[in-house]
């Protein structure tokens, strides 16, 4: 193997990221070649060291709060899921209260808003045009089903 | 508890729960930006200024990366815009402090008394530190996220949004870069075998 492939390799190396044919490829260079071995063992000790130092500097413990007093705590909330399918849900509701209230004030004809005196005569309209002929209906079913009844009750005395 | 479960909850409201994720990260995210600005002050809001702008982009984040991966990547790229915000001031601060100057001039000392040991003494590491800090942009951040912050050259690659091989390549040249300035520098080439051809 090449000193300068095995030079750019020894980061990963290092680092556990290569795999193991690789690896023991480089092994059997570091083994021959001082040149290179003593490269490898550089670099552990060095990243040894900074690494330590790296780690050594901590973050002031202000730090957490000073940031949470930054960010906008509202941002997730005012759009969080859970959040918004309450609102819809609401909204759905009221959308819907809205519009039936809006279609019963309105005049058939003109589509015009109604005072109290044409609301009541809607409403006298409705009873005269739907409820007075299911009333008739209602009726008729219970005629009928009495006189089945009693066309019953002759039928068993007769036996 | 996994940092994407952490960033579900916040996404649904839960947003005090972003104090944990800060305290996961806030040592190697603040000694990030320490590496870069070498002042405290400065890497305290640079700090801040990462942890902010990963907060409002936390939407974005979502599904995408490694949690660690798109930090690192908001941290390296404040950093960087930093430096070049800042440059002159930084070149002043890193390169012609007299202190690091007299560090340099006792390491030589040093270095001709046990040439072999002293490089790998702890002290000394402030002069590699310094001269990593002088190298350009694409170099110095993969030294500090190799020495410095002990990421693999893959999870740098994974950072930067580059391949690994050209972490490999910035790696080794860098490392070439900062025994050639040395020696030039210094006298010192981390022994003679620096100097030597492969």
């Amino acid at each position: 193997m090449l000193c300068n492939r095995v030079r750019k390799d020894l980061y990963r190396y290092i680092s556990g990221e290569i795999n193991k044919s690789e690896a023991s490829l480089i092994q059997e260079h570091l083994k021959e070649c001082f040149i290179c071995r003593q490269e490898y063992e550089r670099i552990v000790n060095i990243k040894h060291i900074l690494s330590n130092m790296g780690r050594s500097i901590e973050a002031p413990p202000s730090l957490i709060t000073s940031i949470m007093d930054s960010i906008d705590l509202q941002k997730y909330k005012s759009i969080g899921i859970n959040v918004v399918n309450s609102i819809r849900r609401v909204g759905i509701s009221l959308i819907a209260a809205g519009l039936i209230m809006a279609l019963m004030s309105l005049h058939p004809q003109t589509g015009k808003y109604m005072d109290t005196t044409n609301i009541g005569r809607n409403v006298a309209m409705f009873q005269k045009s739907i409820i007075k002929p299911l009333e008739i209906i209602n009726n008729n079913i219970i005629d009928i089903s009495q006189k089945i009844f009693q066309l019953n009750i002759s039928l068993n005395k007769g036996r | 508890m996994r940092n994407e479960e952490i960033v579900e909850l916040i996404l649904k409201g839960e947003t005090e729960l972003y104090a944990e994720i800060i305290s996961r990260y806030q040592n190697k995210v603040y000694s990030t930006a320490y590496s870069y600005t070498r002042d405290h002050e400065e890497a305290k809001d640079l700090t801040q200024e990462i942890f902010i702008k990963l907060y409002n982009n936390l939407e974005n984040f979502r599904n995408k990366a490694n949690l660690s991966t798109y930090l690192f990547r908001i941290a390296v790229n404040k950093c960087i815009d930093w430096t070049r915000k800042k440059r002159a001031k930084t070149i002043s601060i890193l390169a012609c402090q007299n202190d690091e100057e007299a560090d340099i001039y006792d390491f030589i000392a040093d270095y001709h008394s046990n040439p072999e040991e002293i490089f790998l003494k702890q002290e000394n590491a402030d002069i590699i530190r310094a001269e990593i800090a002088r190298l350009p942009e694409i170099y110095k951040t993969v030294m500090i996220m190799y020495y410095f912050q002990d990421f693999s050259p893959q999870e740098i690659a994974d950072i930067l949004n580059v391949p690994r091989k050209t972490i490999d390549t910035r790696l080794f040249r860098a490392r070439n870069l900062i025994k050639k300035r040395l020696v030039r520098n210094t006298g010192f080439g981390g022994g003679r075998v620096a100097v030597q051809p492969s």
